[in-house]
């Protein structure tokens, strides 16, 4: 009997030995490693940018700045060239009656490439995404009344979101929004 | 037979957590990568034995990229390569003068021919950043594929620079050649 219970003691033994030593080794698995990493496992990591992980062009870190709809009436604006003056680091100038230059962070001009930019079509829809060629603002077709929700977004110093954005058009004439609110993203 | 059974599960056990393999990091950004990659490079790569004797240091000369130096120092700390201690120096404009490995990071076209010139027939390993690099007289260079890192070697330019590469490095690299190329 002693025998057989000695003989159990050494399972428990052996089985909580490998248990224990395992523990603090796996703490440390879940650790970086890549110093021990071999090339094919080099080859698996995924590359990403400097806030540490994989992420989207569009949930980017940005400066963030709403103009509101008070914001609108109070101003007495009626453009939406002029009301993006509102935000800090929009540059707004004015070409000719019809014709506006608006970039964020430098200097503007009509054809500016530096202003990437989104018009949401529905409400909450923030995803950024970049138009085709520069816009060319028309003050007739600007006025609120036909605005969708606007979201300009400049880019962080460190460029993430590169040159592909273009200045978007900011005009969607099938969408006709009563309570016009611009989001900035800056 | 029952203690014995109890012995058969412990040892089963013990095989199945021992064997666990460690997760593999799943992100890096480019620049640690880039230091992990090179000591790799080192560690399968043969220098002639006048250049690195049984023994010495391995030196890696880091030029443009003040990241990938860090994490280089930090991880030359942690692990030798063929068991030798591994001293990392920035440079800048130096010449490739007591370098075993050289990276070379962005393009700078002009100063990087003139390095490479330098370095042609000397026994430095040289790896870049830019996608032209191997093309262009060095002997690796990182790229950038589906968000993995990748390297392309230039065999031809380690082989005159008496550089002999494991086939292991060559086997996951994508091998360019200049003369292919009609460079």
């Amino acid at each position: 009997m002693t025998s057989r219970s000695q003989r159990y003691l050494l399972c428990a033994a052996l089985a909580g030995l490998p248990l224990a030593g395992a523990a603090p080794a796996q703490a440390q698995d879940r650790e970086p490693k890549l110093w021990q990493a071999s090339l094919e496992e080099l080859m698996q990591v995924r590359v990403t940018t400097a806030s540490r992980r994989a992420q989207a062009a569009e949930d980017v870190a940005a400066a963030v700045f709403v103009i509101t709809r008070q914001d609108i009436r109070r101003s007495g604006l009626t453009t939406l060239p002029e009301l993006l003056r509102l935000a800090p680091g929009v540059q707004v100038a004015r070409v000719s009656a019809s014709k506006w230059a608006i970039s964020i962070r430098g200097a503007s001009r009509v054809r500016s490439r530096s202003l990437p930019c989104g018009a949401s079509r529905t409400p909450g829809h923030t995803r950024l995404h970049a138009a085709r060629r520069p816009a060319r603002i028309q003050t007739d077709r600007s006025s609120l009344g036909h605005r969708p929700r606007t979201q300009p977004a400049r880019p962080p110093s460190s460029g993430i979101l590169g040159g592909a954005q273009r200045l978007c058009r900011l005009d969607d004439p099938a969408k006709r929004t009563p309570d016009a609110a611009l989001e900035l993203l800056t | 037979m029952t203690p014995y059974r109890g012995l058969l599960t412990a040892m089963a056990l013990a095989v199945a957590v021992g064997t666990t393999n460690p997760e593999a990091r799943q992100a890096a950004t480019a620049p640690e990568l880039k230091a992990a990659f090179l000591l790799n490079f080192a560690r399968y790569t043969t220098w002639p034995a006048t250049i690195l004797p049984r023994g010495a240091d391995l030196s890696i000369c880091v030029s443009g990229d003040n990241r990938v130096a860090d994490t280089l120092i930090d991880l030359a700390t942690r692990q030798q390569v063929q068991d030798r201690a591994v001293t990392v120096r920035p440079i800048k404009n130096d010449g490739p003068d007591g370098c075993h490995l050289l990276f070379w990071s962005g393009s700078q076209t002009a100063e990087r021919q003139a390095l490479l010139q330098a370095a042609a027939d000397k026994p430095v390993l040289t790896v870049g950043d830019a996608a032209d690099f191997a093309r262009a007289g060095g002997m690796i260079n990182f790229f950038i594929e589906d968000h993995r890192m990748r390297f392309a070697i230039n065999p031809g330019a380690a082989e005159r620079a008496g550089l002999r590469v494991s086939s292991r490095l060559l086997k996951l690299a994508v091998i360019v050649n200049e003369v292919s190329l009609g460079l």
